[in-house]
């Protein structure tokens, strides 16, 4: 989608038509297009048409759980959070609270240096993958942004978990006891991974009903969301007003 | 990366030279991507034609239907016609693209392949566990 339309949810659903039309003239079937939007309050709302007109959308730059909420609730096939960038934000906002519900002396003692300051963003896609699964509207989550193996391994169950090159070659070469038979262990279904999220798992969670409409949106971003999802919106147009001049000249350059 | 496997789809998220000629999971066209592939002076031959394809695409109907400039469509057209491109060479047959994005790393497949994956795996996993749970036996037999 035009990232400048990312507030007009007219425009997008515009957009979408356009995406659409033009896949169908190339041949691209309906049914293998994902139609990608920054989960503002207005790509939620035109996700919502979208999804009712058959055109699968995928919501990213979601990075609270208000605005997952709202986004499930309104149908989107694919949410999408960086669990990377969300740890980024509060490391250079060390005032944030990184879990409300956890003891203060935690983050005190990480912030001593005598533990590990936690990521945020994996109990936020632990949480909101049991919203998920409550809901039954059979939205698929991704994590994507992860920085190390350690935190790939502790979202293993996430529907898609995207990775980065380094990570999936350093991950393809550690071993587990899986495929490993030294004759002395007598469980085969031990391989030292366990699924940190699960159906089952997500059936027995309780979970936190919020209701969002376009009133309380801003609030349900929170400052992490409005903060990053601002910052991306702005980001994604300025490279859309750079790419227009650049297609225009180079390719026409070319010829 | 078999066992989280087992629990996940695990996607790359970068598209590399090497990729080209290569069956990808999924892929996500973003104007980032145009950039990148127009600015790459010796590979993606193909995309780079496709591209220059769109700079000559006209369809006025759609343009007063949607009220996109003809850059804009032209823009979306090139996105389109990467994405074609992708699907038709690249991307599994199950596999989806995405039409732009603010982000430009690949994301999702789809829930056709993510089950086909899973009973793969699980089927590769019970082979391995059939196998193992066979040899102990043998074992015990031969110290018996």
């Amino acid at each position: 989608m035009d990232p400048r339309l990312a507030q007009d949810a007219a425009g997008l659903r515009k957009n979408g038509a356009v995406i659409l039309s033009m896949c169908l003239e190339n041949g691209i079937p309906k049914e293998r297009i994902l139609i990608q939007m920054p989960a503002t309050w207005a790509a939620i709302e035109a996700a919502k048409g979208l999804e009712l007109e058959g055109l699968q959308t995928h919501l990213v730059d979601v990075y609270s759980y208000g605005q997952a909420v709202a986004a499930i609730d309104s149908g989107v096939s694919v949410l999408q959070l960086n669990v990377g960038r969300i740890n980024d934000w509060y490391d250079k906002n060390p005032g944030a609270i990184r879990d409300p519900s956890g003891p203060r002396e935690t983050q005190a003692m990480a912030k001593a240096g005598f533990a590990e300051l936690a990521n945020p963003g994996l109990p936020l896609v632990n949480k909101i993958y049991n919203y998920i699964h409550h809901s039954s509207k059979g939205t698929k989550l991704i994590a994507s942004g992860m920085r190390t193996k350690k935190e790939v391994v502790s979202l293993a169950g996430c529907d898609y978990l995207v990775v980065g090159e380094q990570i999936l070659n350093s991950l393809a070469k550690t071993s587990t006891l899986e495929g490993y038979n030294d004759g002395l262990h007598a469980s085969g279904n031990d391989d030292g991974m366990k699924a940190a999220m699960s159906p089952d798992q997500a059936a027995g969670a309780e979970v936190e009903r919020v209701r969002v409409d376009a009133s309380n949106f801003k609030d349900a971003l929170g400052l992490i969301g409005s903060d990053l999802l601002d910052a991306d919106v702005k980001r994604a147009v300025e490279d859309a007003t750079r790419l227009e001049p650049i297609f225009l000249n180079r390719v026409g350059g070319q010829e | 990366m078999d066992a989280l496997e087992r629990f996940s789809c695990v996607i790359c998220d970068s598209l590399t030279l090497a990729s080209e000629g290569q069956r990808l999971k999924s892929a996500s066209v973003s104007r980032r991507l145009l950039a990148g592939i127009m600015a790459n002076p010796t590979s993606f031959g193909r995309m780079k034609f496709s591209i220059e394809q769109a700079r000559m695409y006209q369809n006025e109907d759609l343009g007063i239907r949607s009220g996109f400039s003809k850059t804009q469509l032209q823009v979306t057209k090139a996105m389109v016609n990467v994405a074609g491109l992708l699907l038709e060479s690249s991307v599994e047959q199950t596999g989806r693209v995405g039409a732009d994005g603010i982000i430009d790393s690949f994301s999702a497949r789809c829930s056709v392949l993510g089950a086909r994956c899973s009973r793969l795996t699980t089927t590769d996993g019970s082979l391995r566990r059939c196998l193992s749970r066979w040899i102990r036996a043998w074992l015990r037999t031969r110290r018996g």
